[in-house]
């Protein structure tokens, strides 16, 4: 069965948490898996892997992990493959809690025309 | 008759040279570090020479026993004897006992002592011998005998060497003697350096795997544990998979916890207390548990006493405050990878929603042995600046040349922070 997972940083303040539950939410209306967990890098629970148990533990055994984040950097490309044991070619299979659970590994958000358009759209709420 | 020179006056030696002297043995003491003073007196009251430089005697047909992490140095006038660190004197003098659990480990070892003295207490009578002083427990509650004790291997003869019907739990540094029904090894990491430079605090892991001929627990996630356990044929036990504990996915400090603890045929719900960091808590947990239950003590796991401790104090516990919560972490163990490991432990587990998050270091009693670099401590802080508002060191210091450490005067606590409290 399919999940996923929306990683992000964590914070000290609450909307960054409150923010990736309501995202989320409104992936579920796109993703056509039906487990959608949770976690992040820091800070905040709960941590990567425990939205990878949680997921599992639902059934997932196919587990897409998406960085809620605009760029590449030190974040997506070592932590979040470090807090998972790791990727090879984006991908790899994990044992968890003596399931097999196989990992996709998705690119952050990037510079993408639709983000464009979402910061035209706060511009012109200040017009 | 065996004679023995005993060195090092500081680190248990005295102990070990009077429990020597007791058995009929000559001993000869000889101070090392010139430290003399009461020790010293006491000795020479007992009929025991010390020596603070060799004199040009012959003593070539001396044992010469010497603590673990005395520099070679010392050593080399000894050329020809036969040599015993006090960890190996003190096994080849008491053998095996029983109703001992010794706990070793560079992180770790007071509270996994406490906490195995807290639960082994609701069915036996315990002495407990840890860096936080010599107490006697009963049904969970501690009563302090002394505070001047010590860790030593040395300290650990004088207990062994005193009539008691208790069960004896013993922390100490540096190894363990390898005389007891279970041997701990919580933790290799951090290494540190021995023998004035000259080796590792592994070689001290390594004589733990040398010395104890029974039980042993290790922690199958420390690596260098596994490679040296691998390197004898001893009887292992591995926390993480011999006995596992799992927790929930939202932890919140002050916050009660549940959480299982898994082993063979054996399954514990318990609540863990929010008066502690539960997470920093888990190993001493395991090697606990995994511990009673080499003891077959399974009925004290399955009583579930482990919802009624409230953590050892000052280790990573949680104090909620009118308007703020604290949270204190002082050992004698303090270094910038301590308050790295501490600060992490709660980057990376916990909710973090405070105001400010102040921290605040006291270094006031820092021992000969374990200097702070301040500028090191400084950049560690700095490491941690995405969730540390304020940095605070107790004391006067040249608080210019820090980046991040500021004077302690300085500090202000507001409705909904969060303050830690670091040192020794």
């Amino acid at each position: 069965m399919k999940g996923a997972i929306l990683v992000g940083h964590g914070s000290r303040l609450s909307y960054n948490k409150e923010l990736l539950i309501k995202l989320s939410e409104i992936f579920k209306e796109y993703f056509d898996g039906k487990i959608i967990e949770i976690g992040f890098m820091e800070m905040n629970t709960p941590k990567i892997m425990d939205a990878v148990r949680s997921a599992a533990k639902k059934g997932a055994d196919e587990l897409y992990i998406i960085p809620v984040f605009l760029a590449k950097g030190v974040h997506t490309t070592e932590d979040i493959p470090n807090e998972v044991g790791g990727f090879q070619n984006g991908k790899s299979i994990i044992d968890v809690d003596g399931k097999k659970v196989k990992l996709i590994y998705c690119e952050p958000i990037g510079p993408d025309r639709r983000i464009a358009e979402i910061l035209w759209d706060r511009v012109q709420e200040k017009y | 008759m065996n004679k023995f020179i005993v060195l090092d006056i500081n680190h248990g030696g005295n102990y070990l040279a009077a429990i020597l002297k007791n058995c009929g043995y000559e001993v000869i003491v000889y101070d090392i570090y010139k430290k003399g003073g009461i020790i010293r007196q006491e000795l020479e009251n007992k009929n025991i020479k010390v020596l603070d430089s060799l004199d040009g005697a012959d003593y070539t047909d001396y044992i010469i026993s010497y603590p673990i992490h005395c520099p070679d140095f010392f050593l080399s006038s000894f050329s020809k004897n036969k040599k015993l660190t006090h960890h190996e004197l003190i096994k080849l003098h008491f053998k095996n006992k029983k109703n001992v659990v010794e706990i070793t480990g560079s992180k770790g070892k007071t509270t996994t002592a406490h906490l195995l003295a807290f639960l082994l207490s609701f069915e036996e009578d315990i002495l407990l011998n840890s860096s936080v002083g010599f107490e006697k427990f009963h049904k969970g509650t501690p009563y302090k005998i002394f505070s001047n004790n010590s860790i030593s291997a040395g300290y650990t003869a004088k207990i062994l060497s005193e009539p008691h019907t208790e069960y004896l739990i013993l922390e100490e540094s540096l190894g363990v003697c390898g005389i007891s029904d279970i041997s701990i090894l919580t933790s290799t990491y951090p290494i540190y350096p021995i023998k004035g430079g000259n080796s590792t605090s592994l070689e001290a892991k390594k004589q733990l795997f040398k010395l104890s001929d029974r039980a042993i627990i290790i922690d199958s996630k420390d690596k260098i544990a596994n490679e040296l356990a691998n390197n004898y044929n001893k009887e292992i036990f591995r926390i993480w998979e011999d006995i596992k504990i799992d927790l929930p996915d939202h932890l919140e400090i002050g916050n009660d916890i549940n959480s299982t603890i898994y082993s063979e045929n054996l399954e514990i719900n318990s609540k863990l207390h929010g008066s502690y960091l539960a997470v920093g808590y888990l190993n001493p947990i395991l090697f606990s548990t995994m511990a009673l239950k080499i003891l077959n003590k399974i009925s004290l796991i399955k009583s579930n006493y482990l919802n009624d401790f409230r953590g050892v104090p000052n280790r990573l516990s949680v104090i909620k405050e009118t308007n703020y919560t604290k949270i204190i972490d002082k050992s004698g163990g303090f270094s910038e990878d301590s308050l790295r490991y501490t600060l992490s432990l709660l980057k990376k587990n916990y909710d973090m929603f405070y105001k400010n998050i102040n921290l605040i270091i006291n270094l006031t009693n820092t021992s000969h042995c374990q200097k702070i670099d301040l500028h090191s401590l400084d950049k560690a802080v700095g490491e941690f600046s995405n969730i540390i508002d304020n940095a605070f060191l107790i004391g006067n210091n040249d608080f210019e040349t820090f980046k991040y450490l500021k004077n302690s005067a300085e500090l202000n606590i507001h409705n909904g922070d969060l303050l830690i409290e670091c040192g020794k």
